[in-house]
């Protein structure tokens, strides 16, 4: 290990252990999200540390927090009418009282504050915009978390060299944040940003250079995009677009 | 991404049987499974929730974080990668940081706030941690360190001091501390990884 890398990995262990405290441990936060090495080694000091954990006895907790946590995650049985609220109103209100602390949490390659609140509001009834493309689409992917869960978005490719991008959630994404569309060809190993797209969908034009087939990605970002050309943020879906008819 | 070939054996070391019933429940709450979020939660709850209120030292606080932490729990299943560390690991550092941020905003916003003292871990509190092969290792690890270096993991870990909590604690200069922990860290990993 170089003396830099030593020095991240002791400044892991610390941000781990909890010892860091005020600005040093928001900077390891901050630093987190684009750091991949400092994120590895936040993630194996979790790991070898939290045998630590066995030292604490369990306690049960309140009787009632199973039904705050279901009712901050939207999983009680009445949920609120969106087609009468706004977006903010739709979700429940301890989401949104806790998005102060998302704010400040660790994101830590799991993704972003805005990551959850993104996730935090699907399997609500969808809006209908935009409206399916007026041409037959030649061809279809459909957009959903790498690793299984709900789908997000539908991606239609047009004869016209577009792509109509259709929400399948009433989606949002957090302040400060925006997504990226990226397309990945098949073949080749980075991805082309197609730019950033409303979260209502829209509709995208795609480069002459990009062809099908070929992976679509949406990142969450920063506001405007990726400044770097490259996906900075975590991949939220994504999906294959096969070759157009 | 640099991948250390240390890492990757360290990781793939700690799935035991029980890791891999709750990277089964998270791969199932990833997908919408509210049996397996109820199922994860009756097994880790208590777990996590000591946790939070060891850290937080407050009932109210503890349960805001536990809170917390499952909901993030159930909105992140689809980002919990095995590949990066265990699901054991994942949820206990969610909890963790959880109470963490909300013990030290609390204790930003009322500059007189005291926590409650702990008291301090019993002499034979490494005898815990034999229940896991890696419990076991780390044990063995922190038995090399002074015993008054090995207690300040402890309380670090456990209770969630800070530096100039355990500085203020125990009467010592902060950069002494602050060089104490960073070695003994050092040494840990040495230990660990020979």
């Amino acid at each position: 290990m170089s003396g830099a890398e030593e020095d991240r990995d002791l400044l892991a262990a610390e941000y781990v252990l909890g010892v860091l405290e005020g600005p040093e441990r928001e900077d390891v936060i901050r630093r987190a999200d684009t750091d991949d090495g400092l994120n590895t080694a936040i993630s194996a000091w979790e790991v070898r540390l939290t045998p630590l954990a066995a030292l604490v006895p369990p306690v049960a907790p309140p009787a009632t927090l199973w039904q705050r946590i279901e009712a901050s995650c939207g999983l009680t049985a009445a949920p609120l009418r969106p087609a009468t609220r706004s977006a903010a109103a739709v979700a429940a209100p301890g989401f949104w009282n806790a998005l102060g602390f998302w704010r400040g949490m660790t994101a830590l390659g799991f993704g972003l504050a805005a990551a959850i609140a993104v996730v935090a509001v699907v399997n609500r009834p969808v809006p209908p915009i935009p409206a399916p493309p007026a041409e037959i689409p030649l061809a279809s992917a459909v957009l959903a978390p790498s690793k299984g869960g709900v789908p997000a978005f539908v991606a239609e490719a047009t004869p016209g060299k577009t792509i109509v991008l259709r929400p399948l959630e009433r989606l949002a994404v957090a302040s400060g944040k925006d997504y990226e569309l990226w397309a990945l060809p098949d073949g080749t190993t980075v991805p082309k940003p197609l730019g950033v797209i409303r979260a209502t969908g829209q509709t995208v034009t795609v480069p002459a250079s990009v062809h099908a087939p070929m992976q679509l990605m949406v990142s969450l970002e920063q506001k405007g995009g990726s400044p770097t050309g490259l996906p900075q943020g975590p991949v939220l879906w994504q999906g294959h677009m096969p070759q157009l008819d | 991404m640099r991948e250390c070939p240390s890492l990757l054996s360290q990781r793939s070391g700690s799935q035991d049987d029980n890791d891999s019933e709750l990277t089964a429940l998270l791969s199932r709450c990833a997908s919408g499974d509210r049996a397996a979020f109820r199922t994860l939660y009756d097994a880790q709850a208590a777990r996590l929730h000591g946790l939070a209120l060891r850290i937080t030292r407050d009932p109210g606080l503890a349960a805001d974080a536990t809170h917390d932490a499952f909901v993030q729990v159930w909105n992140q299943a689809v980002r919990f990668d095995p590949g990066r560390g265990a699901a054991g690991a994942w949820l206990t550092s969610i909890v963790r940081y959880r109470a963490l941020d909300i013990t030290r905003r609390r204790v930003r916003e009322k500059p007189g706030y005291e926590p409650p003292e702990q008291e301090d871990e019993s002499p034979d509190a490494l005898a815990q941690l034999v229940s896991s092969a890696e419990g076991a290792a780390l044990r063995l690890c922190l038995e090399e360190l002074e015993p008054d270096r090995r207690a300040l993991l402890m309380q670090a870990y456990a209770d969630g001091l800070s530096h100039s909590e355990l500085a203020a604690k125990t009467g010592t200069p902060l950069g002494t501390i602050k060089s104490w922990i960073r070695r003994s860290l050092a040494s840990l990993r040495r230990c660990l990884e020979s």
